[in-house]
């Protein structure tokens, strides 16, 4: 028995094998960072900016399938709830300009300034902070704090959860 | 002789399970590339797939729907 415990642990050790849980708490304190936009100007954005209002702060990479594929949702959200929500991008990719590659092709296939605002986590520490399960993942912060997440693409059931979800918060 | 053995096999294990790691989800971006994929080349699959039951005459030996034999 203390053979089996004992080479149990040494497996765990070795393999480097770590517990799978999501860090992100509904109504804890959304985490602060300061990350620069994806454009020319770099200009830094802050959660603290954000604290008396509502933001969907969404993970996505250029390399990500399902995170290209829910962004026209997030384009529409930003453009149809842009007075009351602010959808805030942040891309994990290595490299800033696979993802602005990405933005540049993907605004003129809208064919109109996308009200997303992009920024870039180089050293995605963010997502490490947030112990991300799944990109894309994107969470609903009202006033600084949490009130819902959503883990994986955007299908048709997941919108229409965070519309309902928006439902509430925007009141 | 025994704990010899069991150094061995701890010092085995440390070189080769130590590759072994859980790769998180935003650091997957290096294996999303096309190379990483199991048939990166896909357009050359098909291709071969064409060719190689002519050549042989083995038509649907590479399909799920027939024996190989070459009969339909």
């Amino acid at each position: 028995m203390r053979k089996y415990f004992l080479s149990s642990a040494i497996f765990l050790m070795l393999t480097g094998l770590t517990p799978l849980f999501a860090e992100i708490k509904i109504g804890a304190e959304a985490l602060d960072f300061s990350l620069p936009t994806l454009d020319e100007s770099k200009v830094k954005v802050k959660m603290a900016s954000y604290k008396n209002t509502n933001v969907l702060l969404n993970f996505w990479a250029s390399w990500c399938k399902g995170c290209k594929k829910e962004m026209p949702f997030l384009h529409k959200l930003a453009k149809d709830k842009g007075d009351k929500l602010s959808v805030v991008a942040v891309n994990i990719d290595n490299k800033a300009k696979k993802a602005e590659t990405y933005i540049n092709k993907f605004k003129s296939k809208m064919g109109e300034t996308s009200k997303i605002i992009f920024v870039h986590d180089k050293k995605k520490l963010l997502p490490k902070a947030y112990e991300l399960e799944a990109v894309p993942c994107s969470l609903l912060i009202k006033n600084g704090k949490i009130v819902q997440y959503y883990l994986g693409s955007f299908d048709e059931e997941s919108e229409e959860v965070l519309l309902s979800d928006l439902k509430k918060v925007l009141r | 002789m025994k704990r010899g053995r069991t150094g061995i096999l701890l010092l085995l294990s440390t070189i080769f399970l130590s590759a072994c790691t859980h790769v998180a989800p935003y650091e997957k971006e290096v294996l999303a590339t096309q190379k990483m994929l199991s048939n990166p080349l896909s357009e050359r699959t098909a291709f071969e797939s064409h060719i190689y039951p002519i050549r042989e005459g083995t038509s649907g030996a590479e399909s799920g729907f027939q024996g190989g034999c070459g009969c339909k």
